[in-house]
Formats: C-alpha cells, sequence, structure tokens
C-alpha cells in the first residue's frame, strides 16, 4: 500500500540536503516502527519516493513524499507515529493512503508555488511584462541561455512579497535562484518558501494527495 | 548577535556544506534557560569527522543530563566558514546556540592526533581567546583530554589543565567544580586535585646542553583516570543523528575498553589498559535502546579490537536474531586474523556484503614478531581461504613500514604476502582483488618503541616505491601516507613543550587542517622550526637512551617503565610476549598499579 506523506521544512532544516533529508526520513520511520516494504537485492532500502527536491535554503510548506508499507496502516495511525518521530524542524500535515496503481510522486508533479519575501521582491512583478527572461548559465564549460519566462504562470502579491506559480517537475522547472539571478536581485536580501507542488489534471492544480 | 543560520542564510552560496551548522539534529540539546554552567565540548576537526568520535558523545550527554548543565558542541570552521566568521567580525560561536566561545565557564577540547593541534589554536584565535594559557586572566578555562593527553606537553602551554585517561567521571567532577566556584583561580585550584589532572603551569623542565631533559619539576606522578567497570559506567542511549553524512554514522556500542593483544607499535594498547569488558545483557540493552531512539540502519560493536570480545560468539548469533528481520546490518570494526573471523564476518554480513580487511601490519615472520603482532601466515592464507570460499571477492590488508630494524626483505614479503592471498582468490573467483594499504610507522610515548629512531622520510618514499614498483598486475591496487605528514606527526608525539612555540608559529602562518593533503604545508613547518631554532630530527629520527628523561615521565599510565624497556629489548631480540589471558600476567603493572582487574565477563 502507497501512503503519500505532506510535509514541511522550517528555517533550522532549510540547509539539509535533499539526500540528508531522505536519510532522516528513513531514520524517523524506523523510530516510528511503520512496517515499511524493503526493495530486493545487494543492499536493501526502504521504498519511499520524494516529489520534486526542494533546493537548499528554502523553507517549504507543501513537500510530498509516498511510502509503500507491507502492511495496510490507518492514516491516522500512521500520523501519530511519525509525529513522535519526526527530526526536528521538520513539520508533518497529513498522510493519504493511495491506490498500489498511482503514478510515483516524482513523475507527475508539473507546478510549483514560491513565496519569494523581502523588500526587494516586488520587482519580481515586473517579470510579467517581460517577453523572455534570459538566464545564462554554465554547463560543462559551456555558456547556455535558458528563457524563464514560458515557465511562470502567475504572479500575485502577498504578504512580505510576492507569491509564483510555476513549472516544476522533470519535464520543466524553474529554479527560484535563476529567477532572482536572471531579473538581477540581491539572493541574500531575499527569503524563499516553497508553498506547495501541484499536478495538472484537467487543466487544474491538484494536491498530489488528490490524483488516482 | 548573528547567528551561524543568520550567516547561511545571507552567504548560502559560500558555504560549501551548510548542514555542519545547523546545530538542532534529533537528539541535540537546547536549553531556554541559561545554564549554571555552560561549556563546549570542542572536536579540532570538522564536523563529520568529530561527529563520529565516540569520546565526545559520552561528555556531551553525560553533562547534558544534569538540567543545570549545557555542553554544547563546537568543530574547526572548514576555511570557508572560518573567512566568513573574520570577514563579519564573528568570533567562533557555539552550535547549537551560537554563542561566543569566550563567554563560556569552559572549552574542553579533544587530543585525538597530532595533527590536529594547529586547529585547536586557530579555534581559540578565532574565538579571541589567547591561545597561551599564561596570557587568560579571565574567559573561559580551556582544557583537554584524549588519547594525545598521554603526550601533552608539546602543547601544554596552551592549556589551564589537561585530564589524562578516562575521562568520563573526571568531567563530572570538573563541571561541579564550575557549578561552585566562580573564581578562574579557585576552580583551578579545585581541578588540579582530582584524580587524572594535570596543569601544565606546575611542572618546569630543565635541559642539558644536548638539548635532552635534565630534570621534570616536581617530581610527583600524575596517575591517568579510569573506569574500573564498564556496566555501572554511563553510556549514552539517544546519541546525536547528524543529518550529514559522518564517517561513522550509525549505533556504536563500545563492547570494552583496552587491549591486553600487547602490540609494542601501539599506543593505545598500553595506555587504554586493562581490558574492561561490557556484559552480554548490557550490551545488548544500549543497542536495542539505541536504535530505537535514533533509528539507526546500521549498528557497530567498538573497541580496539572486537574479535577478542570473550562472550563474541553467543552475542552475534543472539544479535542477529533480532537484527536481520529489522533489516538493520551489523558491522565490527576491526576482525582478527583466524577463521573464526570469517566465521563471524559470514553471520554479520547476512544483510550487505562489504570487502573485508586484515592487518597483518608486517610482511615477515621476523618482523611480526619484532612488533609482537601474534600472527602467522599460514594464519592469514587460511583466514584468507575461508573469505574467498564464502563469496568475498575484495580483501583489504593494512601494513606499516619503517617499523624498527626492518629490511628490504621484509618489506618485499609485504608485496609476496598480498600475492599469496591474490593467488589463493584466483581460485575462487577471477575478480579477486587484493588492496595493499601501508602507513609509515609513527614512534609513540608510552610503548616499547618510544626510545627508537623514526625511519627518514627518504627511506620511507623509497621502501614505498619498493613496494609500489613490485606490487603491480591485475587485482593488486597500493595505497600509501604521504612520509612528510607522518615525519611531522613523528616529530610532535615525541616532543616536549619547547615545540609548542613551533605549533603556534606554524599556526600563525597558516598552518591548520595538517592532515588534509590539500591544506598541509610543510614548508611553513621548516619555517616554523627555523625561526624557533629547533631541530625537527632532534624528536623524530633519534634514538633514546634506557636512561634519558623521557617528556612524559611524570604521567603514570599504570603500565611500568621499566616492563617497556623489557618489552623493547624482547622486540630487538625478536621474541613474542603473549597476552596475559592465556599465560598469566606478564608484570605490565597495570593492574597493581591502578588497583583494577581485568575483566571478562561477556565470557559469563
Amino acid at each position: 500500500m502507497i501512503t503519500c506523506l505532506k510535509f514541511g521544512k522550517e528555517r533550522s532544516v532549510a540547509y539539509i540536503s535533499h539526500l540528508d533529508v531522505i536519510r532522516a526520513f528513513e531514520r524517523a520511520f524506523r523510530r516510528a516502527k511503520l512496517p515499511l516494504a524493503f526493495s530486493q537485492g545487494f543492499s536493501p532500502r526502504p521504498k519511499m519516493v520524494f516529489g520534486q527536491p526542494l533546493p537548499l535554503g528554502l523553507t517549504s510548506s507543501g513537500e510530498y513524499v509516498d511510502i509503500t508499507l507491507e502492511k495496510e496502516m490507518s492514516e491516522k495511525e500512521v500520523l501519530a507515529r511519525l509525529e513522535e518521530t519526526m527530526p526536528p524542524g521538520f513539520v508533518l500535515y497529513e498522510a493519504k493512503n493511495l491506490d498500489d496503481s498511482v503514478k510515483p510522486i516524482m513523475s507527475v508533479i508539473t507546478h510549483a508555488s514560491y513565496l519569494f519575501l523581502g523588500d526587494s521582491t516586488k520587482e519580481i512583478l515586473k517579470a510579467l511584462e517581460y517577453e523572455n527572461i534570459p538566464y545564462v548559465r554554465e554547463r560543462k564549460g559551456k555558456k547556455q541561455v535558458q528563457d524563464l519566462r514560458p515557465l511562470i504562470e502567475t504572479i500575485n502579491i502577498c504578504e512580505g512579497g510576492v507569491k509564483v506559480v510555476a513549472k516544476a517537475g522533470s519535464r520543466a522547472n524553474l529554479r527560484p535562484d535563476a529567477l532572482i539571478c536572471a531579473l538581477g536581485l540581491d539572493k541574500g536580501e531575499i527569503r524563499v518558501h516553497r508553498e506547495n507542488l501541484f499536478l495538472q489534471k484537467d487543466g487544474k492544480l491538484i494536491s498530489p494527495l488528490m490524483r488516482s | 548577535m548573528l547567528t551561524y543560520q543568520d550567516l547561511l542564510e545571507k552567504h548560502l552560496d559560500r558555504i560549501e556544506k551548510p548542514g555542519r551548522y545547523v546545530g538542532t539534529e534529533l537528539n541535540s540539546v537546547h536549553r531556554q534557560e541559561k545554564p549554571k554552567v555552560h561549556v563546549a565540548l570542542a572536536f579540532p576537526d570538522i564536523y563529520e569527522v568529530g561527529m563520529s568520535h565516540l569520546g565526545l558523545k559520552i561528555l556531551y550527554h553525560i553533562a547534558n543530563e544534569n538540567p543545570n548543565y549545557w555542553a554544547e558542541r563546537v568543530f574547526a570552521p572548514w576555511p570557508d566558514m572560518e573567512n566568513l566568521l573574520v570577514e563579519k567580525g564573528l568570533d567562533l560561536m557555539t552550535l547549537e546556540s551560537s554563542t561566543p566561545l569566550k563567554d563560556l565557564d569552559l572549552v574542553g577540547f579533544t587530543l585525538q592526533y597530532e595533527l590536529s593541534y594547529t586547529n585547536i589554536l586557530r579555534m581559540l584565535r578565532l574565538a579571541s581567546i589567547p591561545r597561551f594559557a599564561k596570557d587568560r586572566k579571565n574567559g573561559p578555562l580551556v582544557i583537554a583530554g584524549g588519547p594525545c593527553a598521554f603526550n601533552p606537553e608539546p602543547i601544554a602551554p596552551f592549556f589551564d589543565a589537561i585530564v589524562i585517561g578516562d575521562g568520563e567521571e573526571v568531567f563530572l567532577e570538573i563541571l561541579k567544580i564550575l557549578e561552585n566556584e566562580t573564581s578562574r583561580e579557585k576552580r583551578l585550584k579545585k581541578i588540579a586535585l582530582l584524580d587524572g589532572v594535570y596543569l601544565p603551569s606546575e611542572y618546569s623542565f630543565t635541559y642539558n646542553n644536548d638539548g635532552t631533559i635534565k630534570s621534570i619539576n616536581p617530581q610527583k606522578k600524575i596517575k591517568k583516570a579510569i573506569v574500573a567497570d564498564l556496566d555501572k559506567a554511563y553510556y549514552p542511549t539517544s546519541p546525536i543523528v547528524p543529518y550529514l553524512q559522518t564517517v561513522h554514522d550509525r549505533v556504536n556500542v563500545e563492547v570494552f575498553r583496552g587491549c591486553l593483544r600487547g602490540c609494542r607499535f601501539c599506543q593505545a594498547g598500553m595506555i587504554y589498559r586493562p581490558t574492561r569488558e561490557r556484559s552480554k545483557e548490557e550490551i545488548t540493552r544500549l543497542i536495542l535502546e539505541s536504535l530505537n531512539r535514533t533509528g539507526y540502519e546500521e549498528v557497530s560493536l567498538t573497541s580496539l579490537s572486537t574479535a577478542d570480545y570473550s562472550g563474541l560468539s553467543c552475542l552475534i548469533p543472539d544479535l542477529m536474531q533480532v537484527l536481520e528481520p529489522e533489516k538493520i546490518s551489523l558491522s565490527l570494526p576491526s576482525l582478527r586474523i583466524d577463521s573464526f573471523s570469517v566465521d563471524l564476518a559470514k553471520e554479520i554480513e547476512k544483510v550487505k556484503k562489504t570487502g573485508l580487511t586484515f592487518a597483518p601490519e608486517a610482511g615477515t615472520q621476523r618482523m611480526r614478531d619484532v612488533i609482537n603482532k601474534n600472527v602467522t601466515e599460514e594464519d592469514l592464507l587460511k583466514t584468507a581461504e575461508a573469505a574467498f570460499q564464502n563469496g568475498w571477492h575484495h580483501i583489504k590488508l593494512y601494513f606499516m613500514i619503517g617499523l624498527p630494524g626492518e629490511t628490504d626483505e621484509d618489506v618485499l614479503g609485504i608485496v609476496e604476502l598480498a600475492k599469496k592471498v591474490l593467488e589463493i582468490g584466483r581460485r575462487f573467483t577471477r575478480r579477486a582483488t587484493v588492496t595493499v594499504s601501508t602507513s609509515s610507522f609513527v614512534p609513540k610515548s608510552h610503548t616499547p618503541f618510544q626510545w627508537c629512531a623514526q625511519d627518514h622520510r627518504d627511506e620511507l618514499k623509497r621502501k614505498q616505491f619498493l613496494i609500489k614498483d613490485s606490487l603491480k598486475g591485475r587485482g593488486l591496487k597500493y595505497s600509501w601516507h604521504d612520509p612528510e605528514i607522518s615525519y611531522l606527526e613523528g616529530v610532535i608525539s615525541r616532543g616536549d613543550r619547547r615545540l609548542a612555540e613551533v605549533i603556534a608559529y606554524a599556526e600563525e602562518h597558516g598552518a591548520r587542517f595538517d592532515t588534509w593533503q590539500e591544506y598541509f604545508k610543510p614548508l611553513v613547518w621548516s619555517e616554523a622550526f627555523k625561526a624557533c631554532g629547533i631541530d625537527p630530527d632532534f624528536y623524530a629520527l633519534r634514538k633514546r637512551d634506557k636512561d634519558e628523561i623521557l617528556p612524559w615521565d611524570y604521567l603514570d599510565s599504570g603500565v611500568n617503565k621499566s616492563f617497556l624497556w623489557q618489552e623493547y629489548e624482547a622486540a630487538l631480540e625478536g621474541k613474542t610476549t603473549a597476552d596475559c589471558r592465556d599465560v598469566g600476567c606478564i608484570g605490565c603493572g597495570v593492574c597493581p598499579s591502578l588497583d583494577v582487574a581485568v575483566n571478562l565477563r561477556g565470557d559469563k
């Protein structure tokens, strides 16, 4: 059975890399004595799949991980056990049991919403007016130009800054720090929070917990 | 005040591994109110190395059990963070609360290896704490402990007090004194009265014209502190679980302290005597409790020679019965060279099969007899055969070069041995590989080889080439240590107080992270020796006489100096000495001197 968990990352753990988060979760699951299913082979690992990795330095209130349990367990029970064992700085919001046939979380994510917080973030609103937002980066010694504009869906003012909804996932993905650089803003002055991840279904953005 | 968090937020791009400075890991201790006694446990290397250290874990948690005390951690900041601290005008701070070290009651450093000493000075400097104890009129007491405290002289002038031996009980006594006394002088005076504590300022040295020591004053000896019964000793079962992958990232349970094998090069084997075992029941309890509280997927039974634990053949199957269904792997950090060890490895590697490592230490029987490594070539070949037969493809062999009286024949013996092992492996699998790793022998204090001359680094390099040139072909690999680094280690490990100026000079001129090849600066060091008028060869390459006063002679590890000399003479004659477990007391002196006994309760 697949259980999808929604969790958040607070400021104190914003500097823990994705790989380290995976390890920390494995250990939290072990402490919670969840009946995790393991992969076969030489060095068995618990079966867990994370959504789009959160860039280092960001806080978040909308991260997802699919875990596979060997025995059925109620969502309430999973939550109750994990609440006791989550490492400090990680917040657990919801658990949802899903059908075994659902596609893995990482392959279904299409969008993300980000909050850019800080005095200079009003500048980001201008992005909507541009036809192109060229972002130059170096890859394997070659300069590459990427246009960020098509990745942006909406930008709105929110408390303390702006909220950007953009493409996310393996097909097209906006990196928040790329947008900040491309617009010529100072990274050190802007805090970025990932509010949520979504998948597109029938033209609407829905929560990964609602996928079927 | 800026915190590490603030720094990371503003300058994330500049810090290679921000996870080192997070400080809120699971089971880390945080206090809301200012504690009565606030101290830092300082490890003079990076987070990943320091967080693997058992002593730090024990001291951290034993102190924090008491709500009146708060022991925080601090590691050597990597140069990226160091630059940021300096640039922002910030003093070095603790990890948990970003409190400047200079505002604490005490900073305690662990002395794990000589080449971390420049990091200690760098950390003090970054903390704006005067490096020399004589210049500190207020601020925290700076103390030290750990294996290198058994020759503390090269760094003695930097410390207010140094703890010799098992530190956990002494540390609690020190905290109690800090709680009850407020003045620096009174605190130090009381700490000086504790067992195993050395106050460098109370001792002075005079020298002969040839540079050797004429006298140490006062004559009073300092006996090491010892925990007699490990079952009664505190052991942390809620250790911090780091987010970053550390060197030993797992539950570590110490199954015994001390080792009686008597390898003559090994300092740990002498200074931690006698063997004191934990009971099987206590070990099992500690493991299960730790797993529950950490969620680790691996357990390691640690000690100087875990295969020697007297109850191992019962303990392992019992543990595996519990661990295997949970997919938790068990590891033994050091295997003995016998088929029993292969059986053990077979038992524990049901979950995951990695390589096997053995340490014959020397290439010929003659040389192994000199160092008292009581292992024969037949033992090794049989063990290797058993390992290959049971499905291992990869065997790693550890050796030392530069041992006393070593000839080229002994060095080439390493190659021959490796080839024989590979040949056996080939009988079972085409994929068989043998990796040979050599370290360069560094004579250490409190060992039978404390009187020896260390091999010159050119000689060590020649021997390394000798191996490299003949250890060729498919399935053979060779790795070695930089002889320059071993030389410096050799100078400091048997150095005296006059070296403190050299270490201070080297640090001032850019030396730090000396164990890290990319940061090691041999030129800075040779300049430092020159500037201070000190000949490093005097310490590393000189053979000492029987009657010479050694810089650590005032420290009593419990093992008699006369026993060490007797062992030295036996080594030169190629005579071995048995383990006292097998033949009865061999007269090293530790049990009567410290009023403790060898405790092999694992077998009960």
